[in-house]
């Protein structure tokens, strides 16, 4: 029986509906009273998943293949184009890779569930052959062209080297153009059929869906997916970063930085990870967001502008804040964010500053649950690292002075990192 | 589907408020465009001002006091910058807040907002009638750095370059962001001569989509202005230039991997115009979308670029197509580009490529309603041209009557003016 099993969140007043497709899949249902509907249809399979084991059977694939794979989903066996299908129904498609997941998603005014039919149907019918492959392959050499000259994309390529010796969060989703050519029909299906598997996938929805319409969309198009068992080259990350810092030069209007400081405390239920996502929210409001000491000062030393903010980026084996922006001065702002990293331990933090922070925090994620799209694509990593964002608030609720104090405390300044790019090249007419 | 619930209120000469009832989001949305007519001098004095207000203003005269105003307002994102929609200058204080239901003391964060809205508008941060030096310098700099920013997104710097090129003798030509030696030389005289010129002379559109008790805003917008003196100038039309007997082409390099086409096209077809419909069809038809003619032949077939699109500037009577390729593949996109052109000039458009260009079309303007930031700066850029009471639903049903015919027609009208091209050889 497919029943779905309603949860909800009073303090976001958000509900959702869950139900497990007898084909495996995971639905989510997020209801929304909204003319326009979104729908996320990703795997847990991302650029880090590039060593695993096949039935003892070991593969190791090119750099840049689950996102060359997320590309060629797209392509059908009968010629007809999917970008196509969506437009004939008035929705619009599209897909995402990262480095842990993949996900394809259409958002439409009208016919939702005849979309969601088209979504389920293209993903799950897989058509590859050499020349279709290699036509993208030139298609994918321009997007990695533009990623080379994109500064923001390359200044967090190197803080990943400096942050992690080991962790595959580090291969680049793209890869390069020599990685992407090794690329074959026979290694896309080698990904396809190990990871496209319905049970390691999962279905969100947001918007005017109704539940016996996903199902019966779901009945149509999706077949009982064989049980599914994965095994992982186990990685050792060491407590340390691989390289202090990179600099490098682009043609750029002035130097740019990335600073990244690295966790070492992962791992954990999904209640740990969700309670250490809403202290490291709090902390770092408090202390490098936009009301902080380091923030006024460094912005009325000039040291840094508007663009400066810090992001918490997670996974369940793997964290690290990422501090980005733009000076003319970026040691100096290396210099004070250490520092302040340091000061932060030993000498805490006022109870008006916490309070503050804790309502600005909140305030934040009240507004994250606006738009659908942003709320299925982020219902959806939560799912995959085992978590339930609708629990996110009551994390935060739960969030003290002292469980504040001891996050705190886990911050390592000697494991702050730096990416750098420098301004190179002046434009000129030829 | 449901009009769009929308309430115009008249106050001083030039201002009015726009309001639209909304329950999708958990946010109110809150909008003060000041609209001028855009040249060099407005766009650099604009930026700067936009950085003063955002980061001072008396009752809040550093930027730690303003932001824990705003922190303790849940983190209501308050945010001045500057645009330009046609040959129109707009500075946007701009503010997303939580509902009062939200509010976990029962306060109202909406007067709370609206009231730090007035402080940062009509009380600035001035010394003896001056913004303080200090200050200034400071913000000059960042709207400076913000300007020279552009470099940074290489697409955006190529569009920019072939705006300055090919439009070279007219307002349009005029970075919003200001050029950064012009914004470097500004006196602290002539940035409150200008602030006070934007309160009086500015044509002020305010847009609020959310939930508000009635009269509430109108009430606060109309104690907000009562004690100016305003003198509006109504705003003029952009000037519509046809295109040159032969087209210009430019040449620039930087150190990058790829390469930058951009093509201007001119259109007598601007909005109000009933026809500019068919050429927005029209442009979603040949590059406005991964079903349109570019990305169907200049990707899918040729290969030749990951990111190619049009996009016209309903204002102004251009339409840009950008592509990143190789360096050595820009003849064989130009001739793809035009023969795609051409091929809907023909009217070689079939059932299914018109049917879907026209969903996508009708889809988008369906959706405005989720969003609130773009139901306001869909009514912003149909009042600027003249349309009273725009609708959403008025625009769909212009649409949905369009013939394949109207819509070749349209793009029959557009004239290729000026091809820039941005390489680099290896860094």
């Amino acid at each position: 029986m497919n029943n779905f099993q309603a949860v909800q969140n009073a303090r976001i007043d958000e509900r959702y509906l869950f139900a497990e497709h007898t084909s495996g899949l995971k639905i989510f249902l997020i209801p929304k009273d909204t003319n326009k509907s979104f729908a996320l249809f990703g795997t847990r399979y991302g650029a880090m998943d590039h060593h695993f084991f096949v039935d003892d059977r070991e593969v190791c694939v090119p750099d840049g293949i689950a996102h060359f794979l997320e590309h060629k989903l797209f392509e059908n066996e009968d010629g007809s184009d999917t970008f196509s299908r969506f437009a004939a129904l008035g929705a619009s498609c599209n897909a995402f890779t990262s480095n842990e997941m993949t996900a394809f998603l259409f958002s439409a005014t009208t016919n939702y569930h005849e979309s969601l039919e088209v979504l389920l149907r293209f993903v799950t019918a897989p058509y590859f052959t050499p020349k279709t492959v290699q036509k993208e392959q030139g298609i994918i050499a321009q997007e990695i062209k533009m990623y080379e000259d994109d500064p923001d994309y390359q200044l967090y390529q190197g803080l990943l080297q400096c942050l992690y010796v080991n962790h595959p969060f580090k291969i680049d989703v793209a890869g390069t153009v020599e990685s992407i050519s090794q690329i074959t029909d026979q290694t896309l299906y080698d990904c396809y059929n190990t990871f496209y598997n319905l049970r390691n996938m999962a279905l969100v929805l947001c918007g005017p869906f109704e539940e016996d319409k996903v199902l019966a969309a779901c009945d149509k198009v999706l077949k009982q997916a064989p049980p599914f068992s994965l095994r992982h080259e186990t990685v050792e990350e060491p407590n340390a970063l691989a390289a202090r810092e990179i600099e490098r030069f682009f043609p750029v209007s002035m130097p740019q930085f990335a600073l990244g400081l690295k966790e070492t405390e992962t791992g954990g239920d999904p209640k740990t990870l969700l309670n250490r996502v809403a202290e490291q929210e709090i902390a770092l409001n408090l202390f490098f967001g936009r009301s902080s000491d380091f923030f006024s000062s460094l912005y009325q030393e000039g040291l840094i502008n508007e663009s400066f903010s810090p992001y918490y980026q997670f996974l369940d084996t793997c964290a690290f804040t990422l501090f980005q922006g733009e000076s003319d001065h970026p040691d100096k702002v290396f210099e004070r964010c250490y520092d302040t990293i340091r000061r932060a331990k030993a000498e805490g933090f006022s109870d008006e500053d916490f309070e503050r922070s804790k309502k600005a925090v909140y305030g934040s994620m009240i507004q994250s649950f606006n738009a659908p799209s942003e709320i299925a694509c982020q219902f959806l990593s939560m799912h995959f690292l085992g978590a339930d964002l609708f629990t996110l608030p009551d994390a935060l609720a739960r969030v003290t002075r002292d469980s504040l104090t001891r996050r705190i405390a886990a911050w390592e300044e000697d494991l702050l990192a730096k990416s750098i790019i420098f301004p190179k090249g002046e434009p000129h007419a030829e | 589907m449901e009009q769009m619930q929308l309430s115009r209120f008249s106050f001083a000469d030039g201002v009015s408020l726009s309001q639209v009832a909304s329950t999708v989001y958990k946010t109110n949305y809150l909008t003060f465009c000041f609209a001028l007519p855009l040249d060099e001098d407005t766009a650099a004095k604009s930026a700067v001002l936009a950085h003063l207000l955002s980061s001072s203003c008396e009752k809040y005269p550093d930027v730690q006091a303003l932001r824990r105003a705003r922190a303790s307002l849940y983190n209501a994102e308050i945010s001045a910058d500057v645009s330009a929609i046609g040959e129109t200058q707009i500075l946007t204080l701009s503010c997303v807040f939580l509902k009062d239901a939200y509010a976990l003391d029962g306060e109202s964060i909406l007067e709370e907002v609206f009231a730090l809205c007035g402080e940062i508008l009509f009380h600035p941060l001035l010394k003896n009638g001056m913004f303080p030096e200090e200050l200034c310098a400071r913000e000059k700099k960042n709207a400076a750095d913000d300007a020279r920013a552009t470099l940074n997104t290489k697409s955006a710097y190529a569009i920019r370059r072939l705006t300055e090129t090919m439009c070279a003798q007219e307002r349009y030509a005029a970075d919003p962001l200001g050029k950064p030696a012009r914004i470097e030389a500004l006196t602290s005289e002539e940035l409150v001569a200008f602030y006070k010129r934007l309160l009086h002379e500015a044509r002020c559109e305010i847009f609020f989509v959310g939930e508000s008790p009635e009269k509430l805003l109108q009430n606060a917008v109309r104690a907000l202005f009562s004690s100016l003196e305003r003198k509006y100038n109504p705003l003029p039309k952009a000037e519509l230039k046809s295109a040159p007997q032969s087209v210009n082409e430019v040449f620039e390099t930087l150190p990058l991997e790829q390469a930058h086409l951009v093509m201007g096209f001119r259109t007598p077809l601007v909005r109000p115009n009933p026809q500019y419909a068919a050429l927005s069809l029209c442009n979603v038809l040949f590059g406005g979308s991964a079903s349109s003619k570019l990305f169907m032949n200049v990707r899918e077939k040729l290969s030749l670029c990951y990111t190619v699109h049009s996009f016209p500037e309903p204002q102004k009577g251009v339409l840009f197509v950008y592509a990143g390729i190789d360096a050595q593949n820009r003849q064989k996109a130009i001739t793809e580009i035009y023969n795609q052109l051409l091929a809907v000039q023909n009217g070689e458009v079939s059932d299914e490529e018109f049917s879907c260009a026209k969903n996508l079309l009708l889809s988008a303007l369906r959706a405005l309603q989720n969003t609130p930031n773009a139901i306001a700066s869909f009514l912003l850029s149909r009042i600027l041209c003249g349309i009273e009471n725009p609708q959403p639903e008025a625009e769909i049903q212009a649409i949905e009557s369009l013939t394949r015919e109207e819509v070749s027609a349209a793009a029959r009208t557009l004239v290729p003016d000026t091809v820039y091209f941005l390489s680099g050889g290896a860094r």
